[in-house]
């Protein structure tokens, strides 16, 4: 493993995005920060900036409006970068399936890396979750890597 | 041997400050890990571990970077390079007025990288900048024209040579350091341009990946420059120089942990209030116990 690796381990920054939830699983996200769960433990520093960002995390069922703005967020950041969809809603659609106004789930709109579900998620939810979306960064940074390459030497 | 020691000592007042100036970024990084550690404690949290900013470096040097447009890279650059150049400085003791005006010169570049990329928030992040400047470039000024009239002299060295320190002849004015130190360590109550999640990092937003990793790197100098500066309040020995520094940075610490955000013209009011009427009251004990040099 490589220095940039291991620093990327330890420092992931977090995009929080509510997408139209009940608010529910942002309160249990946001008490992830407190002193009982402080996820700062891990380097984990919320940003408020997509540019910034390495790990994105959606809460709620995507609302059609907010479609757009969901998908110039995730183009705004940087590569390495993973999607969360924490909770039941943004996993499945949960109890908003079928509704009028709805794209139903995270992954019809963005690729999901980590699935948490749960309503509301438990904060040791979060942390596993994040835990895991920790160990997808480098790998997709591998993978980005040998695409260039492959890329590269298709151009030769 | 003899001859050996002979043939170098023109070197020996540079040895110190070159190593200091290659320590600069690691001590600065250091200091923000001890701060995000020490707030941590004192909301009852455990806290990142101390070298959490050299982590996220290294994190930011393998990002890929988005870029907006040049010119917002090319003034980045030039406010980190300017901090080591202002750094460097006053490491090796050159005009203090100089050394003033270059680390002014690098705020004026973080405001125009701010105004250079097509953001609202990097706009209002930019002008909230220059107010800040306004607010504390005038009160630092002054403390430099009052040392010159302490001291006879704008070099760093003639601070060296008087007879008693700065801290006995400037005490008001040292205060008045203390007073503006948030607004350079962008802390509360006085973190305004870069308020996070209000405006989301003001001037710094539209870096991404190494470039924003190279912004952060001339904080870390900034961190450094401002300790040092405070610093040359009591040369005399080094034990107290440095308790001086340590006192300065701890300060900073629990009033950025004591205090909320403030808006602009409040800072504006209290910063000129407070510290105008602190040297007025410094210069009147000059002039009263006649260590003015002119």
């Amino acid at each position: 493993m490589s220095i940039i690796e291991f620093a990327r381990k330890k420092s992931p920054w977090v995009l929080h995005v509510n997408a139209g939830g009940c608010n529910g699983c942002n309160l249990e996200l946001l008490s992830c920060l407190t002193p009982r769960y402080d996820v700062s433990r891990f380097g984990v520093y919320n940003t408020d900036n997509p540019k910034h960002a390495d790990v994105m995390i959606v809460i709620g069922p995507v609302t059609l409006k907010y479609k757009e703005i969901i998908t110039n967020l995730y183009n705004q950041m940087p590569d390495p970068k993973v999607v969360m969809a924490v909770g039941t809603c943004t996993c499945t659609g949960g109890i908003y399936q079928g509704c009028y106004g709805h794209c139903g789930a995270l992954d019809q709109v963005l690729p999901v890396d980590v699935y948490v579900p749960g309503c509301n998620v438990r904060p040791e939810a979060i942390i596993d979750g994040l835990v895991l979306a920790l160990d997808m960064l480098n790998e997709k940074e591998r993978k980005i890597l040998e695409d260039k390459k492959a890329k590269a030497k298709g151009v030769a | 041997m003899m001859e050996t020691t002979t043939q170098f000592s023109w070197a020996y007042p540079y040895i110190l400050p070159t190593i200091l100036l290659i320590l600069s970024p690691i001590i600065g990084g250091l200091l923000i890990g001890i701060d995000r550690k020490l707030t941590a404690r004192l909301q009852n949290r455990r806290g990142p571990p101390i070298v959490q900013p050299f982590y996220d470096m290294l994190k930011l040097f393998g990002k890929e970077d988005k870029i907006v447009n040049r010119s917002y890279l090319v003034f980045g650059s030039a406010y980190s390079s300017t901090v080591v150049l202002s750094t460097a400085l006053l490491l090796f003791q050159y005009d203090l007025l100089v050394v003033t005006f270059v680390f002014g010169l690098s705020f004026i570049f973080l405001v125009l990288a701010g105004y250079s990329a097509r953001s609202q928030f990097s706009f209002v992040g930019a002008t909230r900048e220059l107010m800040q400047m306004m607010t504390y470039e005038p009160i630092l000024l002054l403390i430099v024209f009052m040392i010159r009239l302490v001291t006879g002299s704008f070099e760093v060295e003639a601070i060296f040579d008087a007879s008693q320190p700065l801290l006995f002849t400037l005490p008001l004015a040292f205060l008045a350091l203390l007073v503006i130190l948030p607004i350079k360590f962008r802390k509360s109550p006085f973190d305004i341009s870069t308020a996070h999640s209000e405006i989301a990092q003001g001037p710094t937003i539209e870096f991404a990946g190494k470039y924003l990793a190279i912004v952060e790197t001339g904080h870390f100098f900034e961190m450094f420059f401002v300790l040092w500066f405070i610093g040359l309040f009591y040369v005399q020995s080094w034990p107290i120089r440095i308790g001086l520094m340590v006192f300065a940075f701890l300060f900073s610490l629990v009033v950025d942990n004591a205090t909320a955000r403030l808006r602009v013209d409040q800072m504006l009011k209290q910063v000129y209030i407070v510290g105008m009427i602190l040297l007025i009251i410094n210069l009147a004990y000059i002039i009263v116990t006649g260590s003015w040099i002119v």
